[in-house]
């Protein structure tokens, strides 16, 4: 080992032999060098450098071979690629120089530890370039004498590296200056060029790698030369109609190149060629006679040349030069149809001449008038009337008969041959058959069979359809040799309606119409359906067609689409002729959504949704419901009137039980003037003037009393000794409703006398205002379990002044417990509580049945009659079977007259102290 | 001179030499004329004596449509080899005289060239087909150091005779070299 120090005077001396200057001037020479200095490789070849260490850096470094490391780039080679050949070189080795990089260097490990670079190359890999190929070369003629050489090649594969091309061409003995590609390296033209001459030419490729030629190409440069086209190109026309002149000049001399050429032309306007015969331009010229054209037509014209043997290219068109024909006389007549207007008067006809203008191939210059020639055919002696037109139209005023037309067209030059058309009487004889149409592309093709008879010839009238404006009639001509034209200008989608008409040549045969379309579609809308009758289970459904413009095509079916709500879809195909169809078995009371869809061959279009909802009942369910219920229900009512009828007396014993006269109760046996006996049906026996007097009687029959308690009849007991011990001026009586509330009933009755009914089951009181004596009685039923005081005497004496006359009043009675009043028409008499309060309603709910005066039943609860003539009931008490103590209304008299009260019973009104059952 | 190159010596060589001498008969004319045009006076007006080509050395062209191919070989090789050296110093005294008139320089380079091809054509021929490698030439006085006036002159008076004997040189060459 080295001692420390001279490790470092080791590392030292290389910075200086590396870093300083020599004595020489220049840098200190390198302790190494590599071999070899910047190569360039082969890509993919193996490669091998050699480190060489300077023997000087040996003695002072001890710097030897053996501690050479080799780097790619501060890449690190793999010490396996190295070899120490002696002690002063050590070689690497790369099998692909693809893995190579710049710099290569050779870098030396000091002490072991201390790298230092010793030098390094710049390494090159590319490839030797390939053979250039498909070199091709054309001569372009500048100008009259110049012509430029222009050769392109292949270059190969890319080198990665300079890589020179040079185009190179020689005489036999003459080699001449290579031609070296500018900016690119596949092609290169030469300036200087010579013909008759042949001429080598190839491609030289040169790199670092190697040289590459191609195949050398031997050519005459005549033999490819592209020429200029010709110059000067003018058009001249001649005296015949159908030819025009070219005359041109060429670039090329005929002593350096004969040329052949190409003449094209077309009509001015159309897009394609055509071409003059190849072989009449085959030879040299400067002009050429193109014949075969069309009369009064420009024409544009456009030549090109080539070497005539066909060596070479041909070279660009020349720029277009037009020329016109002259004119020539119309080659045929107009088409010509007429459209007859009949509709002011059959006798007299409209007559519209139509024509078409010639096509300038067949007008053959301008037309400048049309002579129409008209002659009567069904009179021999009219004479022939002529007219000047120059629009392509003339409407005549003709009687009805059988004309020829004769229309000629005439330019500057002549007359075309004229048109004949006949208009027969009467359009009688064959007409097509089988008329049909066949959609080509862009065209309507319309076919028919001939008829049987010769045709000269068909009109084809055709016209859009539309629902907002007249039919337009476009028409067209065919031969008679021919069964079916091709309409052009047809529009897809539209509907047309076609019309063919053969021309005889003795009459017309009429006319057979089709509609057809170009092209369908699917309808632009669909139809809107609404519903023109629902029934239970059915629904008419109606709507409109579709206009034609709307249509895109033929109808061919409609389809009703409905559904319930949460139902599966029905759908229905209706024939495309209805606007209407019944929708069978339906649910009734369902809500339908219905929707209609219109289709033509290409497709369908739906209309908006509609919804009905189908009835509950169908026609006359209800009616078959509703009349035998009625009938029913008058049947029955009959029956209940029958039986009421039949069963009258029991019906009124039940209801009006009979009420024991009180004249003679024992009350009334004490009464004075006490009528002998009731008589209900006479009002003058029932109250005779001064009859009785504050007598009421109430009688409850026995069967009720046995469903009172003794607990309820004792209050009554009470009161009946008190009654009996007062002036016994009131009677009281309570029903079975009274007995089972627990309330009492009472009735007060100051005076007045009537003979009642009433029924056991009610609870009444009668009230008789007057003294029996010399008074008119009057009873009014008071019930009132209220603790409040009746109103005083004033009021019940309003009360009583305002309803005197109020019928309608008279017959009403007031119920305590909800102020509802109910009417009794019956009733001759009038009673009358005044409510005092509504707050002890509720204790008065045990009053569940009212029975007064006829009436079968009362509602539940407690009312209060309301009588304008009842006596104002004043200062009398009512007393509860709970105690409480009533004051009940004073009643005061009241002139009832007698014919009022019959067949009523009189509830009794109790003066304080109540009333006893009789 | 150096061994052509069989390679290109090919058949269609006697052609390609008929369609050459062609071409300059077709032009010589113009040439003549436009270079009389473009040396200005005298020269326009007293060409046929100023521009008389008795005094100066022309190759002689002794052969006709009865000599031998190989002797009309010969004879065309010394006339053109004239004529290209020729040409050569008219159009480098006339890029002097008249470096304006391009067309005239033009035609003078693109006849200078046909020669040259002319010449290349006949060599092959010669060394195919009479295995002649060497052909004794001579050619004219060189025109440097000379006036300007004898430049134009000597240049007229070899141009007019180009122009008769390319004319003469077309005719014999036509049996001897059309296709056969």
């Amino acid at each position: 080992m080295f001692p420390r120090w001279n490790w470092v005077a080791c590392g030292f001396y290389l910075v200086l032999n590396i870093c300083s200057p020599d004595a020489s001037g220049g840098l200190v020479q390198s302790c190494g060098h590599i071999i070899p200095e910047s190569p360039v490789l082969a890509l993919g070849s193996n490669f091998t450098a050699l480190c060489i260490l300077n023997e000087s850096c040996l003695d002072f470094g001890n710097i030897y071979a053996s501690q050479i490391i080799w780097k790619i780039k501060n890449r690190l080679v793999p010490k396996e690629q190295y070899r120490e050949i002696n002690r002063t070189v050590s070689s690497v080795t790369f099998n692909d120089t693809s893995s190579l990089a710049t710099p290569l260097t050779c870098n030396i490990l000091a002490d072991g530890e201390i790298e230092q670079n010793i030098y390094g190359i710049t390494v090159t890999v590319g490839l030797a370039p390939e053979k250039p190929k498909n070199l091709s070369c054309i001569v372009h003629q500048v100008s009259r004498f110049t012509y430029v050489m222009t050769c392109t090649w292949n270059p190969g594969r890319h080198t990665f590296l300079d890589t020179q091309f040079r185009l190179r061409y020689s005489w036999p003995e003459e080699i001449f200056p290579d031609c070296i590609p500018k900016d690119v390296n596949n092609s290169c033209t030469i300036t200087d060029i010579q013909f008759f001459v042949n001429t080598e030419i190839w491609v030289e490729a040169t790199n670092a790698l190697g040289k590459a030629e191609s195949d050398p190409l031997v050519v005459d440069p005549i033999d490819i030369v592209k020429p200029l086209s010709p110059q000067n190109v003018s058009v001249s026309s001649g005296l015949l109609p159908t030819v025009l002149k070219l005359c041109w000049e060429n670039w090329i001399s005929d002593a350096v190149m004969t040329l052949k050429f190409n003449i094209r032309y077309r009509i001015v306007g159309d897009k394609d060629w055509m071409e003059v015969p190849s072989e009449d331009t085959a030879s040299p010229r400067t002009s050429f006679s193109v014949q075969g054209l069309r009369p009064y037509t420009e024409y544009v014209f456009s030549i090109r040349c080539m070497k005539e043997d066909g060596m070479g290219y041909w070279s660009d068109w020349s720029e277009e030069k037009t020329g016109i024909t002259t004119e020539d006389q119309p080659s045929k007549g107009p088409p010509i149809w007429r459209i007859i207007d009949t509709s002011h008067s059959p006798a007299f006809w409209t007559v519209h001449l139509i024509w078409k203008a010639l096509k300038p191939s067949e007008a053959n210059g301008v037309i400048l008038q049309y002579e129409v020639t008209v002659r009567d055919k069904s009179s021999l002696s009219s004479p022939v009337k002529k007219y000047n037109v120059t629009s392509t139209n003339y409407t005549l005023q003709l009687r009805e008969g059988t004309y020829e037309v004769t229309l000629i067209a005439r330019n500057s030059v002549g007359a075309s041959p004229p048109s004949v058309l006949l208009i027969p009487a009467s359009n009688t004889k064959a007409p097509v058959k089988n008329l049909r149409t066949l959609p080509k592309h862009d065209k309507l093709w319309v076919g028919w069979t001939a008829p049987n008879s010769y045709v000269l010839k068909y009109v084809i009238e055709w016209c859009l359809v539309s629902s907002s404006s007249d039919c337009i009639i476009e028409w067209q001509i065919a031969l008679g040799d021919v069964q079916g034209i091709d309409l052009k200008g047809i529009k897809p989608f539209k509907c047309y309606l076609i019309t063919v008409y053969p021309l005889y040549a003795d009459g017309q045969g009429s006319g057979q119409s089709v509609k057809a379309y170009l092209k369908q579609d699917r309808p632009s809308k669909g139809p809107t359906v609404q519903t023109k009758k629902v029934g239970k289970a059915e629904a008419v459904l109606t709507w409109n067609h579709l206009t034609v413009e709307e249509q895109n095509g033929f109808i061919r079916n409609y389809t009703i689409l409905y559904k319930t709500i949460d139902g599966n879809e029905t759908v229905v195909t209706v024939d495309p002729s209805k606007t209407e169809y019944t929708l069978s078995s339906l649910t009734s009371d369902t809500l339908y959504t219905v929707r209609m869809m219109a289709s033509t061959d290409n497709g369908s279009r739906t209309g908006p949704d509609f919804t009905f909802t189908t009835q509950k009942f169908g026609k006359g369910e209800i009616e078959a419901i509703v009349v035998p219920v009625c009938l029913a229900f008058l049947l029955i009512v009959l029956l209940g009137v029958l039986f009421c009828f039949n069963k009258r007396d029991l019906i009124k014993k039940h209801i009006w039980p009979i009420v024991p006269d009180p004249s003679k109760s024992n009350i009334a046996q004490w009464s004075p003037q006490v009528p002998a006996k009731h008589n209900f049906n006479s009002k003058d026996q029932m109250y005779p003037e001064g009859s009785f007097t504050d007598v009421s009687v109430v009688e409850i029959e026995a069967d009720d009393k046995k469903s009172f308690s003794e607990q309820d009849l004792k209050p009554f007991d009470l009161l009946k000794k008190e009654k009996s011990t007062s002036e016994g001026h009131s009677s009281g009586i309570g029903g079975s409703s009274c007995m089972s509330s627990p309330r009492q009933s009472v009735s007060d009755s100051d005076e007045g006398e009537t003979a009642q009914n009433t029924s056991s089951t009610v609870q009444y009181s009668t009230v008789v205002l007057n003294g029996y004596r010399d008074q008119t009685p009057v009873q009014v039923f008071s019930r009132s379990e209220s603790t409040q005081p009746l109103l005083d005497s004033e009021e019940r004496s309003e009360d009583h002044a305002g309803g005197a006359d109020s019928t309608a009043q008279r017959q009403q009675y007031f119920r305590q417990n909800g102020g509802q009043d109910e009417t009794s028409t019956d009733r001759p008499c009038f009673e009358r509580t005044k409510q005092i309060t509504h707050a002890n309603e509720g204790d008065l709910v045990g009053f569940v049945h009212l029975q007064i005066s006829g009436q079968s039943s009362q509602p539940l609860g407690l009312g209060m009659e309301k009588n304008t003539q009842e006596a104002a009931v004043s200062n009398v008490l009512q007393t509860c079977t709970e105690g409480q103590t009533v004051r009940p209304e004073t009643v005061e008299e009241n002139p009832l007259s007698v014919d009022e009260m019959p067949k009523s019973y009189l509830p009794q009104t109790v003066r304080q102290g109540g009333y006893m059952p009789q | 001179s150096a061994s052509p190159s069989h390679g290109l010596c090919r058949s269609n060589v006697q052609e390609q030499t008929r369609r050459q001498v062609a071409v300059l008969n077709a032009t010589a004319q113009e040439l003549f004329s436009l270079y009389l045009k473009c040396q200005g006076e005298p020269f326009s007006s007293e060409s046929d004596k100023l521009c008389n080509p008795a005094g100066i050395f022309f190759p002689a062209f002794r052969v006709n449509r009865t000599s031998e191919r190989k002797e009309v070989m010969v004879a065309m090789y010394k006339l053109f080899a004239f004529l290209n050296a020729s040409l050569g110093n008219i159009t480098r005294d006339q890029e002097e005289l008249n470096p304006m008139a391009k067309e005239l320089l033009e035609r003078l380079h693109n006849t200078t060239k046909t020669t040259r091809g002319l010449i290349s054509n006949l060599t092959c021929l010669l060394c195919k087909n009479y295995n002649i490698f060497q052909v004794d030439v001579r050619y004219g006085d060189s025109s440097k150091g000379k006036s300007t006036f004898k430049k134009k002159q000597q240049g007229c008076q070899v141009l007019r005779k180009y122009v008769q004997v390319i004319g003469q040189a077309a005719r014999v060459l036509l049996p001897h070299l059309s296709p056969s």
